[in-house]
């Protein structure tokens, strides 16, 4: 079976449950759009000025509606990296949104560039790992008010897998939607199978952006996956205890949920959290302490208790660079986060402030062993091995049966960046460490890279909607 | 692709099944016994032994092409003529007194043999004494001692002193291996070698039969 994990037992998940129905009855979300407000009480909502309220019925009826979680397909541009994932789960996503890079040559901290953005993509697509791909970082060097339009036209250029970008507002899912369809030839060929999806970002506690929800109604006309996010921070957004900070976070996910179904019955919403602690003497927001991941799974079950498919920033680091805090970090929030999620986010440093050119190299290769222990023990026939524990014996050997050779594969992972050999092996290599495997991995792909395929004609209309206002 | 060919990629595939009729059927097309082994069946654990220095191969699928090999050598073996040997050359092997430990030295002795050594096995916990009446008994090649306890290092010490002083040092070739055991320790105790592991071990044979 595949392992699970979980923080709530059956009684406390509907506690919280019921905490968050309350909360989306009683003290309702603000959504300050008069586009959302409307439409909610066009169903029969109740809007007090600002403020939303939804009644059990009307998200019962919404969640009967929205995709469950194995029913929905993530389509890559290129078909075989489309994702499903009642058999691919979990997988992992690249994160958005840094600002600055460790430089591949001189390996200092700059500004993050379009063309770092375009490359990682490029190496994302060849890590087999990272299913899902994203614009690591925001651009520093495009006009500020067309970010994330000449994000989308970079991803859209170069990810041939599934990317999750971010989107300011309707127009620039509208121009996101025109990029990519230029890039599968029609919009009629993007619509049916949309290789992207957007992040919903709501603003705790308890509010919802005018441009946010405009973007998560936009995406739902499109049938474009809203990967819906509550970050609070606790103590400062919503309650220092994890317990009410999740009740909240799910009701405010789950009023987005409802919008996206009054919209379009059936648009697909993937449950995601950001819930997060200030470090209470720094004050800087961590993405990987104990209390992160544990409210990773935490919020993962709350996702599972509706059936939806569920996403968590579990690969996210604190560490400034890949040290033995990053190590730790990724694989304690990795291994909590992949148990009991679909998809996990990642591979960013510096609390999501800094990429780095070798850590998708090393997030690949740590995906790969936190996907081995998700994927558990497979108890059949065949991996029982009766036969073969009878015929080799007491004292016997079992590596030169044929069983073994053909079942390791299958049974075991196998190790790449990982360093096993003996010690003069890895002496004689340089005795390098792995932050420095990593880079050269990167700098061979980066010498080997040739830029993205797309046609150039295909690519310059993409860069026209970027750049037009 | 020709018989010779066929039996090279069944080793190189593990089809321990089928080897011996694809070596039968060069024995049967009139190649010589001594070609189907040096072109055809150790020239496939020659191509094993490169794929898997490479990352290509893993370990328990060149156990299973060495298998391989075997299965088609028992075919051409009886057909050897006086003289002719099957064999690359032969090593005695085990585990130094005060040491239990056998997973390591099988895992080298199956790279031996996958390179087409004959290995006597004499097993663990052995004597120095023992180990120079399987010398003067077997006469191999190449003598293999494994030890995974630092505290049987010294055991391993003895057997060499042993050989020395039995006047069989000009007659084989000792090689050392196991966890605690480093280059430093085996030219120290006047060992001829030091493998860190099971192909390496078999190289390391290679070059002392040269």
């Amino acid at each position: 079976m595949r392992p699970s994990l979980s923080f709530f037992s059956e009684e406390e998940i509907q506690q919280v449950h019921n905490l968050a129905l309350e909360i989306l009855e009683s003290t309702g979300i603000r959504m300050p759009s008069q586009e959302a407000q409307d439409i909610f009480k066009e169903h029969g909502a109740e809007v007090e000025g600002d403020i939303v309220k939804i009644s059990c019925e009307l998200l019962d009826k919404a969640l009967e509606s929205v995709p469950k979680r194995d029913e929905l397909i993530l389509y890559g541009r290129e078909e075989e990296y489309d994702i499903n994932l009642s058999e691919d789960a979990p997988v992992l996503a690249g994160m958005v949104q840094a600002t600055q890079i460790l430089d591949l040559d001189d390996r200092q901290k700059r500004a993050a560039t379009n063309e770092d953005v375009a490359k990682l993509m490029r190496m994302m697509n060849k890590l087999e790992n990272i299913s899902i791909n994203s614009p690591l970082a925001t651009p520093q060097d495009i006009p500020e008010d067309r970010i994330d339009w000449y994000t989308w036209a970079t991803s859209i250029k170069n990810s041939k897998k599934h990317i999750t970008g971010p989107a300011a507002n309707a127009q620039c899912v509208k121009d996101a939607v025109e990029m990519a369809s230029i890039a599968v030839g029609g919009k009629d060929k993007f619509l049916e199978r949309p290789f992207f999806s957007i992040w919903v970002l709501t603003q705790p506690p308890l509010h919802i952006e005018t441009e946010t929800l405009s973007a998560l109604m936009e995406a739902s006309r499109f049938n474009i996956p809203a990967v819906t996010s509550s970050g609070p921070i606790i103590g400062v957004s919503s309650p220092v205890t994890i317990a009410g900070t999740t009740a909240q976070a799910h009701a405010e996910i789950l009023s987005c949920l409802v919008l996206s179904q009054l919209v379009n019955p059936g648009a697909p919403i993937i449950y995601t959290s950001f819930a997060r602690i200030m470090d209470m003497k720094v004050t800087n927001i961590s993405m990987a302490s104990p209390e992160f991941a544990i409210m990773k799974v935490c919020m993962a079950q709350l996702g599972h208790l509706l059936d939806l498919p569920t996403r968590m920033p579990s690969m996210l680091r604190d560490a400034k660079i890949l040290d033995a805090q990053a190590g730790f970090e990724t694989g304690m929030c990795g291994v909590l986060g992949a148990l009991e999620s679909d998809i996990i986010d990642g591979i960013q440093l510096d609390m999501d402030i800094v990429i780095d050119y070798a850590d998708p190299i090393f997030c690949n290769e740590a995906m790969g062993q936190v996907r081995r222990v998700a994927r558990g023990v497979k108890v059949d026939e065949n991996t029982l091995a009766k036969d073969l524990i009878k015929e080799v014996g007491h004292g016997g050997d079992f590596m030169q049966t044929l069983h073994t050779a053909q079942n390791f594969k299958d049974e075991l992972w196998d190790a790449d960046l990982t360093e096993r050999r003996m010690w003069e092996y890895w002496e004689e290599d340089g005795a390098l460490d792995l932050e420095e495997r990593a880079i050269a991995r990167a700098r061979e792909f980066i010498k080997e890279d040739n830029g993205f395929d797309l046609d150039k004609d295909l690519a310059a209309k993409i860069d026209e909607i970027a750049k037009k206002d | 692709m020709s018989k010779l060919e066929k039996v090279t990629e069944a080793v190189i595939a593990g089809e321990v099944e089928q080897v011996a009729d694809l070596t039968q059927e060069a024995v049967d097309a009139g190649e010589e016994p001594s070609k189907i082994i040096k072109e055809g069946l150790i020239a496939g654990m020659d191509i094993v032994g490169t794929r898997f220095k490479a990352n290509e191969m893993f370990v328990p699928e060149v156990l299973i092409a060495a298998k391989t090999m075997h299965a088609g050598m028992e075919v051409v073996k009886p057909l050897l003529t006086e003289g002719e040997s099957s064999s690359t050359g032969t090593v005695l092997i085990g585990t130094v007194e005060g040491d239990l430990h056998d997973i390591g030295k099988n895992l080298v002795i199956m790279m031996l043999e996958g390179a087409g050594f004959e290995v006597i096995d004499v097993g663990i916990d052995v004597p120095a004494k023992e180990f120079i009446e399987a010398i003067k008994e077997h006469k191999p090649d190449i003598l293999g001692l494994s030890a995974l306890l630092t505290t049987t290092m010294p055991a391993m010490e003895e057997a060499v002193a042993a050989v020395e002083e039995a006047g069989l040092k000009d007659q084989v070739k000792i090689m050392v291996g196991g966890a605690p055991v480093s280059k430093e320790f085996a030219e120290e105790i006047g060992a001829d070698g030091y493998a860190p592991d099971g192909s390496t071990a078999a190289d390391l044979a290679k070059e002392f039969i040269a």
